[in-house]
């Protein structure tokens, strides 16, 4: 076993899981991944079609202002709502671990449903009695869609993630099977909708879907945070085993939550039809569900933070979907790479927030008996010295692996230290009053030149051994705290038989 | 449907199924490691892009005056394997190293993957490229009559058809009868069990995700080169293909074996709507049966809960060695 210990490539360094992070030096690591998909993608940009870098961040800006048109401020926050939208329809799912990444599908039937409402009824004159319908069936067309797999999540334990994953292709399927068997006129396309649509307010497009979609986040920022709803989801989702026993019906939690998941993902297809594109295609939904499981996961499930990936996303496929055109290479390509790049970069970045780097027990050492031969510079050791000290703790770590007692890495740390000063030697004669007299001799005496020097240099070489053995007691004390508790815990292990 | 239809008909779709059996062997190979990899999509477009980009490089910098039988195929493959490869590449470091989410990391390897390998294939000429797809179109140079059945569905394919075979079938001899295949199995089905009995998880796991990739990718290079002939454009749909093969993998129960016969019934599925009379809606309906079918083989192995047709058990789940 040994053996194959040995052969194993190692790394220089250990990943160790954070407990917790300062939230200062969170944002700092996030604001540098953000940054520097920004400055990617500009460099990009610039590879793509020379000499576009100088306007690419002007142009990018025009995605969320245009001076020229300032209602397409409007276009940038309804964008970014949906996808904030179906961030919050997946979030519940996903804090109970149900990994939901079907919204898409439901989406898409909600599309459907909607298209199909309208294009039959709508006839100019019952505009409002067609949205409210459509409202109903497309929200009940999500739900039916979420409910399925969740249901056989629930009673068999079928995998969700491919369930719902299969669940979108058989949605797009459909629309395309309906549009066939709909328009039988020969063009195959679904014709625009006149009527039906959601009215404008002020004159502004999409002001209509803005105001219901913050109503919606609201009412769910409340139920996340506010009900018992939201904390039954995540017990489920901390522990299904822990759910159980304080007598949560997990079955039920999860078919509730895939209800509500369904409910929004459908609202964002009937806005998707109603409010913005008035017509149908297979590819309607355009990935937002994707996106949308994407923001909910970076989000960590918390509102604040979703709703601000949503418009950081949003503002980088707009941004570089006008900056492409703008430098005429291909539009929606171009935003893919760019919101493609942006993901990977802000996925990394999470790495570095749950994990760091430790230095590997052995090159510590080493950096340990560095860090105490330039503080305690009088102590030099010989490097006989240090192999010793090397098999010390050699047989301290052999010691606690082959007892299996647990040590965290401080208690760790304080073993090495004193292993490493018990061997030092240490000067019993120095002690404060010594030093002060000698200072003040020193003060009487006069010298000058190399005398004086040799004095200094001999109170200096004093005040570090007393530093030195000061040091020592304290981590001896440590120490002996550490044994002590090591050794308790050894007595309960073994049930008091020492 | 007349006899020779139905010859040319199952010929086709046997060349439809060389794309699913590339994609969802990879697929299933990295799946047994317990990884996830939704950037199957991704992978494959960016394999098709290498395949395309490699017989570009191969004419306009060799200038190769005549079509050389031998590079013609060998360039592709290595070309799509390379870039593949480092889609696969990606995501072992983003999910062994960096221990993010699979779903999350898929998704986005997708998008990232779809968008640029679109990008770079609109850019591309498909002049000579086409020459070389009708150049591979059959391995064994022989005219065979269209009604004749055993040569048609069984001798007239390209080399890539040939080669997913041979591949699937020492995918599944690996996996089911080799010592490595069970260690790649037992770090799908339990990452900590395996670690302690001195297998290295993520070395397997990064392994099994590259390899698995670059097989991915050889399907889109397919699509491209031999389905489509070299008549490729950026608007082809390689992704979709993707989908499909995480759905074969599925279907075919993480069993390379009968991946071969389900991609069969996959590639008849897409390519019957030319060879029936059918409206346009019957037409659309057949494109959903795969996932209607994938869906149904999911929930019966789920309610029968038979221990060789699950899903690996860690299937999805990061491994962190300090999290036992």
């Amino acid at each position: 076993m040994e053996k194959q210990e040995k052969k194993r490539f190692k790394l220089p360094f250990h990943i160790v899981k954070r407990l917790d992070m300062p939230k200062k030096q969170y944002w700092i690591i996030k604001g540098i991944g953000f940054l520097v998909a920004f400055l990617l993608a500009g460099i990009l940009c610039n590879i793509l079609s020379p000499g576009s870098f100088g306007s690419f961040y002007q142009n990018m800006a025009f995605g969320v202002y245009n001076p020229r048109d300032p209602k397409e401020i409007f276009d940038f926050i309804e964008t970014a709502g949906l996808l904030i939208l179906v961030a919050f329809a997946l979030a519940p799912a996903f804090k109970m671990k149900f990994w939901n990444i079907g919204a898409e599908g439901q989406i898409s039937i909600a599309c459907l449903v909607t298209a199909g409402i309208t294009y039959f009824m709508a006839d100019g004159k019952n505009d409002a009695l067609v949205i409210f319908l459509c409202l109903f069936a497309s929200i009940l067309a999500g739900i039916i869609w979420a409910v399925i797999p969740a249901i056989f999540k629930a009673f068999f334990n079928t995998n969700e993630t491919l369930f719902t994953l299969m669940m979108n292709y058989v949605a797009t399927a459909l629309i395309s099977v309906c549009i066939a068997l709909w328009i039988t006129n020969g063009s195959q396309s679904f014709p625009y909708l006149n009527y039906g649509g959601l009215p404008k307010i002020f004159g502004i497009k999409y002001l209509f879907s803005i105001i219901i979609i913050v109503v919606v986040v609201a009412l769910m920022i409340v139920y996340l945070k506010k009900t018992k709803h939201g904390y039954e989801l995540s017990v489920v989702g901390a522990s299904v085993n822990t759910a159980r026993y304080v007598g949560i019906n997990v079955k039920k939690v999860i078919i509730r939550t895939m209800v509500l998941s369904g409910a929004l993902s459908g609202l964002v297809g009937f806005l998707l039809v109603a409010g913005h594109h008035h017509s149908l295609t297979a590819t309607l939904a355009d990935g937002r569900g994707f996106t949308g499981v994407l923001i909910a996961w970076l989000g960590q499930f918390q509102p604040g933070q979703m709703i601000m990936y949503g418009f950081l996303v949003a503002f980088f496929q707009r941004g570089s979907t006008k900056a492409a055109s703008y430098a005429a290479i291909s539009k929606t390509e171009f935003s893919a790479i760019v919101t493609g790049m942006f993901f990977l970069i802000v996925i990394a970045t999470e790495f570095f927030v749950s994990y760091h780097f430790l230095i590997e027990e052995d090159s510590k050492l080493k950096v340990f008996v560095e860090n105490v031969k330039t503080k305690y510079n009088n102590f030099m050791y010989g490097s006989n010295e240090v192999n010793v000290f090397r098999e010390n703790i050699i047989k301290c770590k052999n010691y606690v692996k082959s007892n299996s007692i647990y040590m965290d890495q401080n208690d760790f740390d304080t073993y090495l230290d004193v292993l490493v000063i018990l061997k030092a030697p240490s000067d019993e004669e120095v002690n404060k009053n010594i030093i002060n007299e000698r200072k003040k001799a020193l003060k009487e005496k006069n010298l000058s030149g190399d005398e004086l020097k040799e004095a200094k240099a001999i109170i200096k070489e004093m005040e570090l051994s007393l530093k030195w053995k000061n040091y020592v007691n304290k981590k001896t004390k440590a120490t002996k705290r550490v044994l002590a508790k090591i050794y308790k815990k050894e007595v309960a292990r073994n049930g008091g038989s020492k | 449907m007349t006899w020779t239809l139905f010859v040319a008909f199952l010929t086709r779709a046997i060349k439809a199924a060389t794309v699913f059996i590339f994609g969802s062997t990879g697929e299933t190979i990295t799946e047994k490691s317990g990884h996830l990899n939704m950037g199957t999509p991704g992978i494959m477009c960016m394999g098709a892009l290498g395949g395309i980009l490699g017989l570009r490089i191969y004419f306009d910098i060799i200038k190769a005056a005549e079509l050389n039988g031998f590079l013609v195929i060998l360039i592709p493959i290595v070309f799509s394997m390379i870039f593949a490869a480092l889609g696969g590449l990606i995501f072992a470091f983003f999910t062994v190293t960096l221990k993010c989410n699979h779903n999350v990391t898929g998704l986005t390897l997708t998008t990232f993957g779809v968008g640029l390998s679109c990008y770079f294939i609109g850019l591309i000429k498909t002049t000579r490229i086409n020459d070389a797809g009708l150049a591979i179109q059959s391995l064994f140079d022989v005219k065979w009559a269209d009604a004749d059945f055993f040569g048609n569905v069984f001798l007239s394919h390209s080399f890539f058809t040939y080669l997913a075979i041979i591949i699937a079938v020492l995918a599944a001899i690996f996996l089911s009868r080799t010592k490595i295949g069970l260690n790649l199995r037992a770090c799908g089905e339990n990452p900590a069990a395996a670690d302690a009995a001195g297998i290295n998880v993520d070395r397997y796991r990064y392994i099994a995700t590259i390899i698995g990739a670059a097989i991915s990718g050889l399907g889109g290079m397919a699509y491209e080169l031999d389905v489509l002939k070299g008549y490729f454009n950026a608007k082809d749909g390689v992704d979709a293909f993707g989908w499909l093969a995480l759905s074969l993998v599925i279907f075919s129960m993480w069993k390379p074996s009968i991946c071969i016969g389900a991609s069969f019934v996959f590639g008849a599925l897409q390519q019957i709507r030319f060879y029936l009379p059918l409206t346009s809606a019957q037409q659309q309906m057949f494109m959903l049966l795969p996932y209607v079918f994938t869906i149904i083989v999911l929930i019966l192995t789920s309610v029968f809960n038979k221990k060789n047709t699950q899903p690996p058990a860690a299937l999805g789940v990061t491994y962190f060695r300090e999290d036992r």
